[in-house]
């Protein structure tokens, strides 16, 4: 499903350029749930940006679903991120001007669902995640774990194939954490949602099928997580 | 989609009232003074909507080739062209002639200066100015009054039947008196005189005479079904068949175009004699003068928006990552705009009922405007298009955020926007407000400078006191007898108005030296009493011993420097003795020379005067009181004035009263310094606003600052240095364009004050004042705040 090719990122800095990722060859399957690790620095967010789709790589070819994506135009990535992609957010970066429904309900607009599609959506997803007492509240009246529960809820509003999360934990205790981590499990199981998260935890680490450790750019040979493959 | 955009717009500017409030304010305050230009620039189509044959009705305009000023459009024509066009053409149903004058009406005792129109029959079958009561001036020797002019004379009483008396046309009865028209026209005037009136002597000639074009306006109405162009068409042979063999002056000839009464206004051409639709120029002017004014508050906009554009940016990233394309959060951030700019619409109605009983604004601008629902639409769509005009610029500033950026990790992330943009609208809106204000206050010490300079006359202690045409010697001794008058003179007209009596003075009878020179009518104590210098001669003798000849009266004539300039006399004293010729019959002979005083408006330099003696043409009598004793003397005199005229109220005005309130015009003034404390306002706020943003911005800079020691005064410092420069760079650039802006002005005036280091440091002065509080106020605020709170965050 995506597949980076032999995919580099680099920022001029001078007369020379500062790499960020080198050369990073990277295939990831329908299905899995795979954690991005590594020290502060190393590139893991650059990594899902490009990944996301919210950077294009310096160098390499990126497919997504066997389509080169490295160079797209605007409509066609707003496309991609309307129907194949969601985010999740370490802030969560949910809009504090709109109440939780409308915050989930905004990618349904974006796709351009009908008004009773978007009601049932939303619905059924507030019933999921047990929001539905707190569907007109604003983010700011909402603790840490909950308004991340309303961002994962906007990522699969639209029912993507795959959810890219940068440190989804990173500002919540452990119980909260722990509750994430589960859905994110569940939503990767039950609804075959492909995962791609950025983390920092071993544990949390431990949720996914996969992890890839980066250092200083490189990408380290992955591990399988417990011996299915 | 559309509800979520404007929803968040609500809410956005809820949140942030402050932002919002500086932007309503600014916003509308802009609008205000758009939709008083736009409320005119409609009244201007409007004009003359109320007749009911207005699509039949043309104005025949003379294009004249003249050799010395080239071709020009009147808007007048020969007056023998109405009757030819009656006459020989079957598809003209009707014609009007209209003269206008200005001049002394009287009745019922009072005297006032009138606008007419004289016209034929056919006006008031043409054009559909309602009746109130009588019935048209049709016959000669009959008039019609406007509502306003018959409340003038006869009070509540009925006008209809009563006599006015104009000059030599006699006595004229009044037949009918006009309802007020309910739109604004074109042709303006207090009184409509039946044109067969034997009006002056000098307009007999002008009716068969095919050579004069300036004399008054031909108005036709065609026969309904006949097509717009069978007039046009026909004026080409019209014009051939008057003009052969003709002997003009100075022009080659002319032709006729047709002007439609429905294209009359506004007036996009300049016609020369025009009458009184609004000129494009002017309408344009007015709405420019709006359009900067809201320039300054879209400024404000624009800055206040992108001063905000950390807290937005991050929206913008989310939005992007849901999948909204580009121009989606566009239309979100025009929505937010185009309803600030509703809302502002709403204040800016209400700051317009506020200022719509001004005087300057009912006559300038706004007076006879229809508030129709056309109205209405124009304002919303127009206050629409300045929220979407608006918005563009955040707009496009703030959707280019790009979500990897924004939305990576934390918020130390700098997204500051357009830094450079909002410093240069925040110095152009000084520097705008500066230069108005400079212009304002050069505008007000010309006035100022006008209305208390000495203009080489005595000006105080004296009081003018208006009077009719008849003989006033008897008034004039009782008044010598009052305690506390010194003297009393007459004169025709006060100096110091725009002048009278504008006319070719000729050395010989026929060519010679010849000057354009001002006369006016006085007695021999005007020129003691008003304190006038003789150079050389002797003032002009007592009409007694002039007059021993009937119409001999005025054969002595005082004259100015400037006159024996004109008239290339050697120097003052071989003046006096010589003749002037003041038209081709009347030889005057030079009694004396007078040192030159101003005496006109200062708008020109001095010009040749000449006073004559001439008592049928006094109309004030000025009366010199001791100073001392001036609260006995007016009592006094008002007794006087009571006992020899029981029916007229006593206008007496002092001198330096009438000088005064004719050259400083407190309406207009006032109206302009409106302009400019909203324009000073929107700049105050809008710095307010944006230095609110940015200290928040640098709140946590602050704390860190003060942990390591900083006092107040350093925080202070750092937080407002920025802002100062900005402030003083727009003074360095306004300072320059004030001056020039100011001299514009004042150039108009041979006599003006200099715009000096006081207006140019005051103009300063006040925006610095301004500038240095509002940057003060916020910086000292958030110097006070403590470190402790903005450094706890995370």
């Amino acid at each position: 499903m995506i597949s980076l090719r032999n995919v580099s990122k680099y920022y001029p800095a001078g007369f020379g350029k500062i790499y960020v990722l080198r050369n990073i060859t990277l295939d990831i399957n329908e299905g899995e749930f795979i954690s991005i690790m590594g020290p502060s620095g190393s590139g893991k967010s650059t990594l899902l940006h490009i990944l996301g789709l919210l950077e294009e790589p310096s160098e390499g070819e990126y497919l997504f679903f066997d389509q080169p994506v490295q160079k797209l135009s605007e409509k066609r990535r707003t496309d991609l991120h309307r129907n194949h992609i969601g985010f999740v957010f370490q802030a969560y970066h949910l809009i504090d001007e709109l109440t939780v429904y409308e915050n989930i309900e905004t990618p349904l607009l974006y796709k351009g669902l009908s008004s009773s599609e978007r009601k049932s959506r939303v619905a059924e997803l507030l019933d999921r995640f047990n929001m539905v007492a707190k569907k007109d509240l604003f983010p700011t009246q909402l603790s840490g774990g909950q308004q991340q529960l309303v961002g994962i809820a906007r990522a699969v509003a639209a029912k993507p194939k795959v959810i890219f999360a940068d440190e989804p934990t990173g500002n919540l205790h452990s119980d909260q954490s722990k509750e994430i981590m589960e859905l994110f499990k569940r939503l990767n199981q039950e609804d075959g949602v492909t995962i791609v998260q950025v983390t920092h935890s071993e544990t949390n680490a431990e949720y996914g099928n996969r992890i890839l450790r980066l250092k200083d750019g490189w990408l380290e040979p992955s591990e399988v997580i417990g011996s299915q493959l | 989609m559309f509800r979520n955009y404007f929803v968040i717009a609500f809410r956005n500017l809820w949140k942030h009232r402050l932002f919002s409030l500086i932007n309503i304010f600014g916003l509308a305050s802009g609008m205000m003074v758009c939709l008083l230009a736009i409320a005119h620039i409609k009244g201007a189509f409007d004009y003359d909507t109320f007749h009911p044959n207005r699509d039949r009705i043309y104005r025949v305009l003379t294009e004249v080739d003249d050799r010395r000023y080239g071709r020009n459009l009147f808007a007048t024509s020969p007056m023998p062209l109405a009757e030819t066009l009656k006459r020989d053409y079957a598809f003209v149903e009707e014609t009007s002639r209209f003269v206008r004058t200005y001049g002394e009406f009287s009745a019922n005792y009072k005297r006032f200066d009138l606008l007419s129109f004289a016209v034929d029959p056919g006006f008031f079958r043409m054009f559909g100015f309602p009746m109130a009561k009588g019935r048209p001036a049709t016959e000669p020797g009959t008039a019609v009054l406007t509502r306003e002019t018959a409340e003038r004379f006869f009070g509540t009483a009925d006008p209809i039947g009563q006599v006015i008396q104009y000059g030599s046309a006699g006595p004229l009865t009044v037949t009918g008196v006009l309802a007020d028209s309910p739109v604004r026209s074109h042709l303006k005037f207090d009184i409509l005189l039946a044109l067969g009136t034997p009006t002056k002597a000098v307009f007999n000639g002008v009716f068969f005479d095919w050579r004069q074009y300036t004399n008054g306006y031909t108005y036709v109405l065609l026969r309904p079904g006949i097509p717009a162009d069978a007039l046009e068409r026909v004026l080409p042979a019209v014009a051939g068949r008057a003009t052969r063999g003709l002997k003009f002056q100075t022009e080659r000839g002319y032709s006729f175009r047709t002007q439609a009464l429905t294209d009359l206004s506004p007036a996009f051409r300049e016609l020369m004699f025009s009458t009184y639709e609004p000129q494009v120029s002017g309408l344009l002017a007015e709405l420019s003068v709006g359009l900067v004014t809201l320039l300054l508050a879209g400024f404000n906009y624009i800055n206040l928006t992108l001063a905000r554009s950390l807290g937005r940016a991050r929206e913008v990233g989310i939005r992007k990552v849901a999948g909204a394309l580009r121009i989606q959060v566009v239309a979100q951030f025009m929505a937010e705009s185009t309803v600030l700019s509703l809302f502002a619409l709403g204040l800016a109605y209400l700051m317009l009922e506020l200022v719509k009983p001004m005087a300057f604004v009912q006559r300038w601008l706004i007076g006879g405007v229809e508030w129709d629902l056309t109205l209405w639409g124009i304002f919303i769509a127009f206050s629409i298009l300045t929220g979407l005009l608006a918005g563009a610029v955040p707009a496009r500033v703030l959707s280019g955020f790009e979500p990897a950026q924004v939305l990576r990790s934390k918020m130390g992330l700098k997204v500051m926007r357009g830094i450079s943009l909002r410093k240069s609208l925040v110095v152009i809106q000084f520097a705008i407000s500066i230069v108005a204000m400079i212009s304002l206050m050069s505008m007000h010490q010309q006035m100022e400078y006008m209305a208390t300079a000495d203009y080489g006359f005595r000006r105080e202690g004296i009081l003018n006191i208006p009077v009719g045409p008849a003989p006033h010697q008897r008034l004039v001794d009782d008044l010598r007898q009052v305690a506390g008058v010194e003297r009393v003179s007459a004169m025709s007209k006060l100096f110091g108005h725009h002048g009278d009596g504008f006319g070719a003075v000729r050395r010989q009878r026929t060519g010679g030296d010849s000057s354009q020179a001002f006369s006016f009518a006085v007695d021999p104590e005007f020129v003691p009493n008003f304190s006038l210098q003789l150079l050389a001669g002797r003032n002009l003798p007592p009409a007694a011993a002039d007059s021993l000849r009937p119409g001999a009266s005025g054969r002595f004539v005082l004259i100015n420097e400037e006159a024996a300039r004109a008239f290339r006399f050697p120097d003052a004293r071989a003046a006096v003795g010589q003749t002037l010729w003041l038209n081709d019959s009347t030889e005057v002979q030079i009694i004396g020379v007078m040192k030159d005083f101003k005496f006109t408006s200062f708008a020109w330099a001095i010009k040749p005067l000449i006073l004559r003696n001439r008592p049928d043409e006094f109309r004030f009598l000025n009366v010199r009181i001791t100073p001392g004793s001036e609260e006995t003397a007016l009592a006094d005199i008002r007794a006087i004035w009571k006992k020899h005229n029981p029916y007229e109220a006593f206008a007496g005005q002092w001198y330096d009263d009438f000088l005064y309130d004719h050259h400083t015009h407190p309406e207009d003034m006032n109206f302009m310094g409106l302009l400019i404390g909203l324009a000073l306002s929107i700049a105050g706020l809008g710095l307010f606003g944006m230095v609110t943003y940015t200290t928040e911005t640098r709140i946590r800079e602050v704390g860190i600052r003060k942990v390591m020691g900083a006092n107040v005064g350093q925080i202070v410092m750092l937080l407002s240095k920025d802002f100062v420069k900005l402030l003083a760079l727009s003074g360095v650039i306004a300072l320059p364009l004030g001056y020039m802006a100011g001299n514009l002005f004042l150039h108009a005036f041979a006599y003006h004050i200099s715009i000096g280091a006081g207006i140019l440091l005051s103009g300063v002065g006040v925006l610095l004042t301004l500038g240095a509080l509002t940057i003060g106020i916020r910086t000292y605020r958030a110097a006070q705040a403590n470190p402790a709170d903005s450094l706890r965050a995370e």
